[in-house]
């Protein structure tokens, strides 16, 4: 089964602001090849979407039938780099459940770790700030 | 590569964790940089408030409001490229050797 994969607005953006944190952590080349790896992951949503539910619960998916998961990206490398992990959010539409055709749609990218890695680099870290 | 920290108090702080080491500032940055690896710094993302922004986000695609378009990684990896020659100067070898070949 092929799942038609799309993407919300924000996810553009956080994916191009984590590209540029991981050039600048890891540089250009690490980074190109981050990106297109991640590229890759996400187009895999259309092959097999995965099967990590989100924990916590969301009640409007719930309702139409949707389902939050969420796939964990660790880096191009075969070893994870978690200053370069990231997680993937999507909601997931199943056609057995009603719904006209299998659906995919990306949600968040969020790499919560490489915003705290970039910003120790940059002295931005909370442990700077003066109570 | 130079690296120069802007913030004073952030220079004073790596310089007094690396004497406290008997580090080199450089090689204090890289134990730094290790235990920023190291799961030192926790994910946050699994939380209630990040599962009420996700529900959020659900309700205005439902609503109409959160625009949402297909999944285009041909433009996606476009954009990528362009970051990086924009703000680093970086062309994959692959698309330099492109660009050679089309000129």
């Amino acid at each position: 089964m092929i799942w038609d994969v799309s993407k919300s607005e924000a996810v553009e953006l956080e994916i191009e602001k984590l590209l540029f944190r991981v050039a600048e952590l890891r540089g250009p080349d690490y980074a190109s090849r981050w990106y297109d790896a991640l590229l890759v992951a996400i187009d895999s949503l259309a092959d097999f979407p995965g099967p990590r539910a989100y924990p916590q619960s969301i009640e409007e998916s719930e309702r139409r039938r949707a389902e939050v998961r969420y796939r964990t990206y660790h880096g191009p490398d075969r070893k994870p780099a978690p200053s370069a992990t990231c997680h993937i959010f999507f909601a997931l539409y199943d056609p057995t459940q009603g719904e006209e055709a299998g659906r995919v749609l990306v949600l968040r990218v969020v790499g919560a770790r490489t915003q705290a890695a970039s910003d120790v680099l940059q002295g931005r870290d909370a442990s700077n700030d003066i109570p | 590569m130079a690296l120069t920290i802007e913030k004073p108090e952030t220079e004073a702080r790596l310089i007094r964790f690396a004497t406290s080491r008997g580090l080199s500032p450089q090689e204090a940055l890289d134990e730094l940089l290790d235990e920023a690896e190291e799961n030192v710094i926790l994910e946050p993302v699994i939380t209630k408030e990040f599962a009420d922004e996700l529900q959020a986000m659900c309700d205005g695609i439902e609503a109409g409001t959160i625009k949402v378009t297909p999944w285009d990684s041909a433009a996606m990896r476009k954009r990528g490229a362009e970051l990086l020659k924009r703000e680093f100067g970086y062309e994959a070898p692959s698309e330099v050797h492109h660009e050679k070949s089309a000129a």
